[in-house]
């Protein structure tokens, strides 16, 4: 007995030297109680709200959604490659359904910006720093601005205006005209509060000038949103930004998609799209053909999806600058056959002679053929033009350094042409705005202004800008058919909210047909 | 941190300075096997008349008190016959026992040793003399098949590979599925630092009883290894050593040059063997030599290994050097005894690109390996890449270091009272480097002008224990008491750069300061260091009643920082107990019968550190005033309540012995259940910031049941056959998932085109009240004329889509089993054959899924198996490409002859051959049936494996899978 209480004593004593307190070290991260420390960390924390920009340009992102669903582009089904269960096909053809991954993705992108912007104000507004009024009316611009996405894409959508929500809030679906007067509230309030400057110190970054471009947006959109036009709203944004002098149209088109193109004056708000530091904008792996690697010279070797629908090829005219890149090799898309750096004919070891399957002893020529010979399941693999409105770099890698516009005064000239159109039909002022981007296209002018060739040229100068699905729902072509694509249903119109997002949250409501 | 050891160290002082307060009146020695000369673990010493007696430690020896009048010690030792000696004033007896009937052995259990008669948890002890035989790398594969419930997997034959270990399935979906090692008592080992020729026995704790004593680390079962230690006697050297040759023993059947012709593929017009220009003989060596010995008062055994080793690709292989001591001296009295233990290795591999197969599969049979002008044929087109370059040109190595240290010691204060303080560090430290000079297109070579990597990964971790044991009795009572406390901290700490743009390659990755992309922005460089601690108190009593009844219990009370101030403590008790029917009724034929039942609660950690705080880390860069500034933010969603998970396990099992002992094994029936599990789960967004957030959520449960029998079927003067079952069978089920997602597709196919996650669907349905590991694919309903596929609308609906996948498989077996037969002939010859097979798993074929159909890509190879159907003109996976991957395998064979050495100077001599992966009876037509028990992910175009696996997802044979080989093995063991 006597051991055994000798034995107690020292499991005691032991006990009593072991416990000691155990605390996490944050030896090489950051909490969040110890971040703020200086002015630069203050900057570093608001730039979060804009990184999440650069998701835009994705494959799987915004812009794959609009150009693939509108009658832009698509991604054939060259084989087995790029069928990807299917999901490409569904855009082009207007049969997806709700599981499909992109709108997961825009629902994220548009959603994680806006809770960041949300995190931010509050941060900003509970801290004592000279910047904070400046940087909360900035923030909830382009908190506004994801909500314009959202408003567009889905329509029906839940809105967030604050971060402190209680544990398992699960906010529920708004109407889209609610959606639409929340945003233009938010918008007529804090865009006058952001600086009227156009510099260096605003690049990138929502100024006065991207707050009036994104009320002109919403303005011409109006009619489509909630049934009521504002067209007379949409001009005066628009003359906001013309009459300012802040911007103006760039003499050479091209400048305005170069590499370096941060020096236009054309650009109202961009995405300062980096290759080292802010990487995202893959076009370049998206479209080109695995053996453009050699006329590129690109670091990867690039994916052979996305190609240019022959209608937008076929609606240029052959002289058009935009088409024919004018004082640039190339314009707005590939086509024909195609040549590495040194000038020789790129092939195709892999791919075969179209007609018998028989192999003749040559490789294949890769020919960007604008006409492709069908969507799925044997598209050639050089088949369709390709995207290239945006200067490929020499040596570029995966992602692109050309700064994306998502706004350009041509934009804004041809925005407050189309609302005095809408307005009244005959206007002058309306032809001669449109005009202009003509004869910068080097294009006769136009004698007067319709329905279809007002969107044809705003698809000749616009495409591949993230704009065309809009603007076919906002002149009432979204339903029809065009190639490899049956006419649609109207509820095509809004796309549908992400299957898993319902799933998690039992108070949003699924756009109606899906 | 040096303040921190500081305390621990101090606390194991504190230990041994109470250790130093009593002192008393002993004999000492040690017990061996009059037959082998090797110690005997756990021999009864007792003195005659007297209820006084211990048991003989790791080492065989032991020290006793002898009461005032003791004259006599009694040895005893199941499965020997009894000795007694007179002490007559001896301070030192030493004896051999003679063995008799075999009975039971002793079993190493977490801090402390049992008997077997006393283990009342599912417990499974493999000695070295069971081990696999043959060209065996690791300590896992020594076991491979051995122990009921352990599954080991290792697919192909990339001796660089790693081996994939599960205990009774699946416990956690969490960063450690694999078993906690404990190596000679230090938790958190690392196998691949012990050299298999090193180690005496591993003991492996199956159920949540016999794990709870290692708290929150042994909910995926523990596995214990103990090293060969050096013992009081002449001194002994002693040599194993082999050579090995591994060749490919099965590919996948591609079109030659001829069939792809006649086919119509693009004829480059070569005739080339793609498999054959990659690959080569390879050739191991192994070479232990150990020296063992010692006196009363000191013991040692030191080791040296060498091992080379090349793989079946060209390039591949590695070189190691580890080498062990294992001191042990005593002292005051014999009374403290304290042992030091030194192991180290030094691993020089040239990992290679076991991508190689797969490009080999798909590379044009007609294409020339070369240019004209001598320079590497470079193929276009995507995810094609010339095999030959590939091994070729590029470098991919990994250098480790490991190390551990030990020192242990133990004071008994009485002879029934021990105290213990120990002290551990291991570190392993890697190097990586790869370097893809200016004319390889692969991985950015030619576009990067040269691109090298190059990385220091260490991780370290210390430990500090004590314990305080007690044993006792009691009229028939005999018991023993544990107390302890352990503290450990795990430190990991890893720099690297990747960068290209290189002037010459001749300096591969050793010179990345001349890259040019370090000057423009284009390097990478990561850097860490963080650490997390455990901090326990343990407890445990067994009982032993009157060698009838046997029971214990233990409790450990542990901390990580790894969890929020509320939750970082965690109670894992648990409970067993046993009895032996055969001493309470005499049954004829019936030695030992013994039903026992174990309950024990189990943890486990999340797999990341400070997953509960909100941390701020640094995003893309943000352009600010003219320039790019960095961002800074929450990128993930804190969860300041997550816990533990928990998992509670029930085995009740029996072992039994029959026939004079002829007849002996276990049977186990277990049911775990895992709540609380750490999972990486879908939130909405908003009001969430990112749309994952960890959290504690699903639960699984396990029922299984576990059979071993050995039968001396043949007992001749000179022939003896005993054949060995195993058996195992479990099924997981899914009791709960996410609340509002009770059904999840998972896994992606991949590209080129088969990226099918993007469409919501996946090869695994996860679903609540289902079976883990279901593989979902639709069926092919109709194939057009130019060969599409229309799939199948399963449910009617109208609609092709997610709703028309069904389960067509479960990557996880129904059951396994392995039956082991020893001969031995003449007393000279051994002969041991093992047959293993797995039944009712299924694999995703994926190199069919990708690569059956022609002509998609003229210019790529196919493969070409009895399964493919030719109708079918494009790949697009579907229920055909889920194949049944039963099989039965002809695993090991070795045949050994040992010398009469009674008239030499050898202690003794024995040579073997042994022979690997020998035969398969499969109707799976891909490279390895082998179960796969979780998923390094969907790559192409040369991208780089997962470094985790999705244990989610067994079952899939990825295209990287290395190509399963057969070895033979030459080979000798000899002692001086």
């Amino acid at each position: 007995m006597r051991q055994l209480y000798k034995f107690l004593f020292l499991v005691f004593a032991i006990s009593i030297v072991s416990c000691s307190d155990l605390e996490p070290e944050f030896t090489d991260v950051i909490p969040e109680e110890n971040y703020f420390q200086n002015e630069a960390a203050f900057i570093s924390a608001l730039g979060s709200a804009y990184t999440n920009m650069y998701g835009y340009m994705n494959h799987g992102g915004m812009f794959s959604l609009d150009v693939v669903s509108s009658d832009e582009a698509a991604v054939t089904h060259k084989g087995p490659d790029w069928e990807d269960g299917g999901q490409w096909l569904r855009m082009h053809k207007h049969e997806f359904f709700d599981g499909e991954g992109v709108f997961g993705n825009v629902w994220n992108f548009c959603y994680g910006g806006i809770n960041t912007c949300n995190r931010l104000i509050a941060t900003f507004e509970n801290a004592t720093n000279e910047n904070s009024p400046a940087f909360i009316a900035e923030l909830k611009v382009l908190r506004a601005y994801y909500y314009t996405i959202l408003l567009d894409v889905f329509g029906n959508v839940p809105i967030i205006d604050t971060f402190d929500v209680p544990e398992g809030f699960k906010p529920a679906t708004v109407s889209r005209t609610e959606v639409y007067n929340w945003v233009k509230a938010e918008l007529e309030a804090q865009v006058p509060l952001l600086p009227q400057e156009n510099s260096s110190a605003t690049y990138g970054r929502v100024n006065y000038y991207a707050g009036q471009a994104i009320l002109a947006n919403l303005y011409l959109n109006a009619e489509v949103y909630t049934g009521t036009a504002e067209n007379a709203k949409a001009v005066a944004a628009c003359d906001e930004i013309i009459n300012s002098g802040a911007f103006s149209m760039e003499s050479n088109y091209f400048a305005n998609f170069a590499v370096e193109n941060s020096g236009s004056n054309e650009n109202i708000w961009v995405i300062p799209y980096d290759a080292v530091n802010a990487g995202g904008f893959n076009l370049v792996q998206m479209t080109l053909h695995y053996e453009s690697q050699k006329t590129f010279g690109t670091v990867d070797q690039p994916w052979n999806g996305y190609c240019v629908l022959a209608d937008l090829y076929n609606s240029f005219e052959a002289d058009d600058i935009r088409l024919s890149g004018g004082s640039r090799a190339y314009g707005v898309m590939l086509h024909g056959p195609q040549r590495d750096l040194n000038g020789e004919l790129l092939k195709d070891e892999a791919d075969s002679w179209y007609e018998d399957n028989a192999f003749n002893g040559d490789a294949r020529v890769v020919v960007f053929d604008p006409e492709i010979n069908e969507l799925a399941p044997n598209a050639h693999r050089d088949g369709g033009a390709r995207l290239s409105k945006y200067e490929y770099e020499v040596g570029s890698p995966s992602s692109m350094s050309n700064d994306f516009a998502l706004f350009r005064y041509a934009e804004i000239l041809m925005n407050k042409a189309e609302a005095m159109w809408r307005m009244n039909a005959g206007s002058s002022e309306a032809l001669d705005l449109v005009n202009m981007i003509r004869e910068r296209a080097g294009v006769a002018p136009f004698a007067s202004l319709d329905a279809d060739s007002f969107l044809a040229e705003r698809g000749r100068e616009l495409c591949f800008e993230v704009k065309r699905r809009s603007d076919m729902i906002r002149f009432d072509k979204w339903g029809d058919a065009w190639w490899e694509k049956n006419t649609s249903d109207a509820n095509k119109k809004l796309m549908p909210i992400p299957a898993d997002q319902i799933t998690l949250n039992e108070n949003l409501v699924q756009n109606p047909g899906y | 941190m040096k303040k921190l050891l500081t305390g621990k160290f101090c606390l194991s002082l504190v230990m041994l300075f109470f250790a130093t307060l009593v002192s008393a009146q002993t004999v000492r020695g040690v017990v061996t096997d009059a037959d082998t000369g090797d110690a005997l673990i756990g021999a009864n010493v007792s003195v005659q008349g007297f209820t006084v007696g211990t048991i003989t430690d790791i080492d065989g020896s032991y020290s006793l008190a002898i009461p005032d009048g003791g004259e006599v010690l009694v040895f005893s030792y199941a499965g020997f016959t009894d000795q007694s000696v007179a002490i007559a004033g001896q301070t030192t007896i030493d004896v051999s026992l003679a063995s008799g009937e075999l009975l039971d052995e002793i079993v190493v259990v977490g801090y402390g040793t049992q008997k077997t008669k006393e283990v009342t948890s599912a417990v499974t002890s493999i000695k070295a003399k069971d081990f696999n035989a043959g060209n065996v790398t690791s300590a896992a594969g020594l076991l491979q098949g051995k122990v009921a419930g352990l599954t080991i997997s290792r697919s192909g034959g990339d001796p660089n590979g790693s081996v994939g270990i599960r205990l009774r399935g699946l416990s956690t979906i969490g960063a450690q599925a694999e078993p906690l090692v404990v190596i000679d008592g230090v938790p958190g080992g690392s196998l691949s630092n012990i050299d298999p020729m090193d180690i005496e026995s591993i003991d492996v704790l199956k159920d949540g009883s016999a794990a709870a004593i290692y708290g929150t680390r042994g909910s995926s079962g523990v596995i214990l290894v103990t090293t060969k230690k050096g013992r009081p006697g002449t001194s002994r050297l002693t040599y194993n050593g082999y050579v090995s040759n591994e060749s490919i023993s099965r590919i996948p059947d591609v079109a030659t040059a001829a069939e792809f012709r006649a086919a119509n593929g693009n004829d480059a017009g070569a005739t080339t063997d793609w498999y054959d220009e990659i690959s080569q003989t390879g050739i191991a060596q192994s070479h232990n030599i150990s020296l063992a010995g010692g006196t009363d008062q000191t013991s040692y055994r030191t080791s040296f290994n060498y091992r080379k080793q090349q793989g079946v690709v060209k390039n591949t292989g590695f070189e190691q050097i580890n080498g062990s001591l294992a001191l042990t001296q005593k002292a005051l009295d014999d009374k403290l005894s304290v042992t030091i233990n030194l192991i180290a290795t030094n691993k020089d591999a040239d990992v290679g690109f076991k991508e190689a197969f797969r490009y080999a599969s798909i590379a044009n049979p007609t294409s020339p390996i070369t240019n004209e002008d001598g320079s590497y044929n470079q193929f276009s087109g995507f995810d094609v890449f010339n095999p030959v370059a590939m091994v070729d040109l590029n470098t991919n190595i990994e250098e480790t270091n490991e190390l551990l240290a030990n020192v242990y010691a133990q004071y008994n204060i009485t002879d029934a009272l021990k105290i213990t303080g120990s002290y551990a560090k291991q570190e392993k430290d890697r190097t990586i480097g790869e370097y893809y000079p200016s004319n390889s297109r692969y991985r950015g070579g030619v576009a990067r002008n040269g691109f090298a990597r190059k990385g220091v990964i260490d991780e370290h971790n210390d430990l500090f224990e004590g314990t305080l044991q007690y044993s006792g009795e009691s009229g028939n009572i005999s018991y023993t008491a544990l107390a302890g406390t352990s503290f450990q901290k795990f430190n990991s700490e890893g720099l690297g750069i990747q960068a290209g743009g290189f002037l010459l390659d001749d300096n591969n990755f050793n010179q990345l300061s001349q890259a040019a992309e370090i000057l423009s922005g284009q390097a990478d460089v990561f850097s860490y260091g963080n650490s997390y601690s455990l901090q326990a108190q343990f407890g445990r009593v067994s009982v032993n009643i009157d060698d009838t009844y046997f029971g214990s219990a233990s409790v450990r009370r542990e901390g990580s920082d790894r969890f929020g101030p509320d939750n970082r403590y965690g109670i894992f008790p648990a409970l067993s107990a046993g009895v032996d029917i055969s001493k309470l009724s005499n049954i004829s034929g019936v030695d030992n019968l013994k039903l026992r039942v174990g309950y024990g609660v189990t943890g486990n950690l999340p797999g990341q550190n400070n997953l509960f705080a909100s941390i701020f880390n640094p995003g893309a860069q943000f352009f600010y005033n003219g320039e790019f500034v960095p961002s800074f933010g929450p990128t993930t969603n804190a969860n300041p309540d997550l816990k533990w998970e928990t998992k509670t396990e029930i085995n009740v099992g029996v072992d039994f012995a029959l026939s004079d002992y002829r007849l002996t094994g276990s049977l186990d029936v277990f049911n775990r259940k895992t709540d609380d599990l750490i999972l990486f789960v879908a939130v909405p967004v908003p009001p969430n910031l990112a749309p994952n957030t960890w959290d504690n959520v699903a639960s699984f449960s396990t029922n299984g049941i576990e059979l071993a029998v050995n039968y001396n079927l043949i007992q001749g003067e000179n022939f003896t056959y005993t054949p060995g079952l195993i058996f195992t069978s479990y099924s997981t089920i899914l009791d709960e998932y996410l609340e509002d997602t009770p059904r999840q597709f998972r896994t992606n196919l991949g590209a080129p085109g088969q990226n099918i996650t993007d469409a919501g669907v996946g090869l695994h349905l996860i679903e609540e009240g289902q079976a883990l590991g279901q593989i979902v694919a639709p069926t092919i309903g109709n194939i057009t004329e130019d060969g599409a596929i229309e799939f199948a609308d399963l449910n009617n609906d109208g609609a092709i889509d997610a709703g028309d996948w069904s389960i067509v498989g479960n990557g996880l077996p129904d059951f396994e089993m392995s039956l082991n037969n020893n001969f031995t002939i003449n007393k000279n010859w051994d002969l041991n054959i093992f047959i293993r097979g797995a039944f009712g798993h299924s694999l995703v074929n994926t190199y069919r899924a990708f690569y059956e159909t022609f002509p998609d890509q003229p210019g790529a190879n196919f493969i070409n198996t009895s399964k493919a159907n030719t109708a079918v003109k494009t790949a697009s996976y579907n229920a055909e490409h889920v194949e049944d991957a039963s099989f039965v395998r002809l695993d090991n064979m070795s045949l050994g002859y040992t010398f009469d050495t009674s008239n030499s100077q050898f202690g003794s001599a024995r040579i073997f051959i042994a022979g690997q992966n020998l035969f398969t009876l499969t109707g799976y037509t891909g490279v390895d049936p082998e179960v796969r028990l979780g998923d390094t992910g969907a790559v192409d175009n040369g991208a780089r494996d997962l470094d985790t696996q999705d244990v989610l997802a067994p079952g899939v044979d990825r295209r990287n899978t290395y190509f399963f080989t057969r070895t033979f093995t030459l080979g000798a063991n000899i002692s001086f």
